[in-house]
């Protein structure tokens, strides 16, 4: 199988580099720019769910 | 060895690919309408359900056919419609209780599903694996272990099957 | 000619109808769907006709490997002169629509102009019938096909229909074909509605012959293989297209609030994840393997009982982007939006606007009717608003007029109107962020619908692959970085060309180059066209095609409502508002307008046009677009 395809390969979205999670982990953090994630499992394979203390808006507008 | 294909209606999207290609392996088009397996749909229930022949040990079509045409083939246990002796009478289509001969208006002959000569085209183009070619012996076990899979989805311990 | 398929000619005006067939010159310049669509589009709209008058004309076009045995070849053009835009109106459905439309002997209905009362087609194996529907008039979407299979016996019977919205006139109107499939965008309910024409039914019996059905049914499971070896198709067979929620959300690629904020903090109640408890199950359209469809249904509550199709990544950015934190809003917006069939990306965008005027105090209560349009209010405000929009009540008088028609609505409130509802050529743009991809931003300005994200959205430009990779599928350099601008302009083209061969052949666009490059492209159509009509084309020669059918939609832009390069523009707060949050890889991206300037002008030159964006004479003779309009399909043969 290529590798990109491999289910448990996830791109960082902030630096662009290859990340190879460990299966089952829950959180991973990009070992190239130290951005964490939340990591989701759905039938093997790994997906990000969403990154731990990122600037989001707090106020509303 | 005596096979049967075998449905696991939860995993049916509907799509209806078995029919199209059952179309083209059996007449050598594209018409679902020819085929031999049919996904009924109830779509603002959101339910599929594939429906095919069940190859019955005691068929009602073979039954009443008045002139033999339907017998039941020991290889892989499937019955076949002898078509140069059938005369397009229909009991047999009249007589099955689930619906499974049907007629091929543009041959004008009555159809059934017998498993494609043993490699059934539904089954080779089934992604999710609704339908099955199983021998006989195993299908009831494997029945059981599909269910079995839905029920530790359903308690949250599907982690520990992957 | 192994695909017999008709042209039907209805003019509901005087009741007739014509069938034609097509020639293979014809397959050879436009293929089928799509194309043969614009060129019928372009040849029976009556030049410079009033979108809502007898004049224009709905076009049904089914693909041309529509119904046939290539994967997930089950997609239907629907096609008209906007009412939004003026321009060209093009919306997309899967489902089973249009491959029951092939087995009933057509590839497509043209539909022009106009019963004095309520009707409905019933076409079925090589007839088409004019039936009366005033008993359907005012009947949603829901109910109108449950009620044509009763009254014509027969449960498979397929039906495309309009609901309240499109009856009224609604700009916002779409054409729906099943719990949710819908063509949604660009209004084409609406010149149904305009043509007192309720309802498509179809049910066929008949052959759709293959040239080598042995060799087509061998591919189409090689083909089906390569498509479920990637990883796209196992995440949309799970989570529909919602997995891209994630990505996105993660990043800060949404926007919420109208643009103003990327990112929220209350982002978990909106995950594909908390979605799980109203899954009931995922379908398929025709011949798909992929199955990217949910079936949700809500089990308590006020709305207890409601099943329904969905949800789907662009319904999601659009309804969950005035800050609703929980998928039963969602759900229920989704709900009566398909009930009353309105397009949802559209009119969640005018409404986002509208709310942000309230929000800066341009509009009051005296305008919105009393309704408070506070952003908190955004769960209660969505059913309500819709109602509104269909039946032209209240506030949904001005909704129903769409972007163009809110801005001249409400300019008399403040010249700044404009630049809070966001709209390309009048149509108004999904929910992602666009302002952080080039590609994505110059997509959306040139797109010949309006800001559609469907025409020639790189996806893949997010996937950063590697710039060999890049070079070899587009011929020429393209920059792994999606916030680059470089190369950007051949991209988009080749994506704008890649879309329109998709659509002409009626294969599901996300099975394509959309989400990955491992997914069929020209290299595979060649065999589906091969083993399937018999045909033989080059790569080079389906490209062309591509080219053919994008230029001759924006020779009809220029025709009927002089678009031009002025016309090609991004939303100005793409350009003046960098993304407040997110991702340090984006935060702080907007739209840099000397740069997207010069890759417009790459863009055009690469498609053979002069600096305003129209083809040169060379161009036109090339794709022998030169001796349009053609009257008819006779004249080509």
């Amino acid at each position: 199988m290529r590798k990109q395809e491999r289910d448990n390969i996830l791109r960082c979205l902030n630096c662009f580099e290859r990340m190879e999670i460990p299966s089952k982990a829950k959180q991973f953090m990009c070992p190239k720019c130290k951005m964490e994630y939340y990591i989701g499992w759905r039938d093997g394979q790994a997906k990000i769910l969403g990154s731990v203390d990122v600037d989001v808006d707090k106020e509303g507008v | 060895m005596e096979k049967m294909i075998l449905v696991d209606y939860a995993k049916c999207t509907g799509c209806r690919l078995c029919e199209t290609v059952c179309s083209v392996v059996n007449t050598g088009v594209c018409n679902p309408e020819r085929a031999r397996i049919k996904i009924i749909r109830w779509e603002w229930q959101g339910l599929q359900i594939p429906t095919i022949c069940l190859q019955c040990d005691e068929p009602a079509c073979l039954s009443v056919c008045p002139v033999k045409a339907l017998s039941r083939d020991s290889g892989y246990g499937c019955v076949k419609l002898n078509q140069s002796r059938c005369i397009g009478c229909k009991l047999c289509l009249q007589a099955c209780p689930f619906g499974a001969i049907s007629y091929d208006f543009v041959k004008k002959q009555l159809i059934k599903c017998e498993f494609c000569d043993g490699d059934p085209a539904c089954v080779k183009f089934c992604e999710t694996q609704a339908l099955r070619f199983v021998d006989l012996t195993d299908a009831s076990v494997k029945k059981k272990r599909s269910l079995g899979a839905q029920v530790l989805m359903a308690i949250g311990k599907t982690e520990e099957i992957l | 000619m192994p695909l017999k398929s008709k042209i039907a000619i209805i003019d509901l005006s005087n009741n007739k109808i014509t069938k034609e067939p097509i020639p293979e010159r014809m397959r050879r310049l436009y293929l089928g769907g799509r194309g043969i669509g614009a060129h019928l589009i372009y040849n029976h709209v009556e030049p410079k006709t009033d979108p809502l008058g007898p004049g224009n004309a709905l076009v049904i076009s089914a693909g041309f490997l529509t119904g046939t045995v290539a994967p997930a070849a089950s997609r239907t053009h629907i096609g008209c002169k906007s009412p939004l835009t003026n321009g060209f109106g093009s919306s997309n459905v899967g489902g089973f629509f249009g491959p029951e439309l092939k087995f009933a002997g057509f590839e497509h209905l043209v539909i022009k102009g106009a019963s004095p009362k309520p009707v409905y087609l019933w076409v079925h194996d090589g007839e088409i019938e004019i039936k009366d529907a005033s008993h359907l008039w005012g009947k949603d979407t829901f109910e109108t096909p449950q009620i044509i299979r009763e009254e014509l016996d027969d449960e498979e019977i397929k039906v495309a229909c309009i609901g309240l919205a499109g009856e009224n006139l609604v700009k916002l109107a779409n054409f729906r074909t099943g719990p949710k499939n819908s063509a949604g965008r660009t209004g084409t309910g609406c010149i149904a509605g305009s043509k007192r024409l309720k309802a498509i039914a179809v049910r066929g019996h008949q052959d759709l012959k293959l040239a080598c059905p042995k060799e087509a049914l061998q591919y189409a499971k090689e083909a089906v293989d390569q498509i479920m070896s990637t990883k796209v198709a196992k995440a949309m067979g799970v989570d529909g297209t919602s997995f891209i929620w994630n990505v996105t959300n993660t990043s800060g690629l949404l926007e919420f609030y109208n643009g103003q904020v990327n990112k929220l903090e209350n982002w978990r109640g909106l995950t594909i994840e908390a979605f799980e408890k109203y899954k009931a199950g995922m379908a398929g359209c025709f011949n798909c393997t992929v199955h990217c469809r949910h079936q949700f249904r809500i089990q308590d509550g006020p709305w207890a009982g409601t099943f329904g199709e969905g949800p789907e990544y662009n319904t999601q950015t659009s309804l969950g982007s005035f800050g609703a934190d929980n998928w039963e809003t969602l759900l229920v917006g989704w709900h009566l939006a398909n009930k009353y069939g309105i397009d949802t990306t559209g009119w969640s965008n005018d409404v986002r606007g509208v709310m942000e005027l309230y929000q800066r105090g341009i509009i009051d209560k005296e305008v919105t009717g009393g309704l408070d349009l506070s952003w908190s209010n955004a769960n209660q405000l969505i059913p309500i608003l819709l109602e509104q929009t269909a039946k032209k009540e209240g506030l949904g008088a001005i909704l129903a007029e769409g972007s163009l028609g809110i801005i001249r609505e409400l300019s008399k409130y403040s010249k700044d109107v404009e630049y809070y509802i966001l709209h390309v050529k009048g149509l108004g743009k999904l929910g992602n962020v666009d302002r952080a991809q080039p590609s994505f931003a110059l997509g959306i300005a040139t797109s010949t619908r309006g800001a559609d994200h469907l025409r020639s959205r790189p996806a893949i430009d997010h996937l950063h692959l590697p710039e060999d990779v890049l070079k070899k599928l587009y011929g020429g350099y393209v920059s792994s970085d999606f916030r680059s601008y470089d190369g950007k302009a051949r991209m988009v083209r080749w994506h704008e060309l890649t879309y329109a061969v998709v659509d002409c052949l009626g294969t599901c666009k996300f099975q394509t180059v959309f989400f990955s490059p491992n997914l069929p492209a020209y290299k595979e159509w060649r065999k589906y066209l091969r083993y399937i009509t018999g045909l033989e084309f080059s790569e080079e020669e389906l490209f062309d095609i591509g080219e053919r059918v994008y230029t001759l939609e924006r020779m009809f832009n220029y025709r009927e409502a002089g678009y031009t390069r002025k016309d090609d523009r991004i939303p100005e707060r793409c350009i003046r508002e960098p993304l407040k949050y997110g991702l340090p890889a984006i935060k702080g991206a907007h739209i840099d307008r000397k740069k997207f300037n010069k890759i417009l002008d790459e863009y055009y030159e690469l498609h053979g046009w002069d600096s305003e964006g129209l083809p040169l004479p060379e161009t036109l003779k090339r794709l022998e677009l030169d001796k349009e309009p053609s009257h008819l399909i006779q004249k080509i043969d």
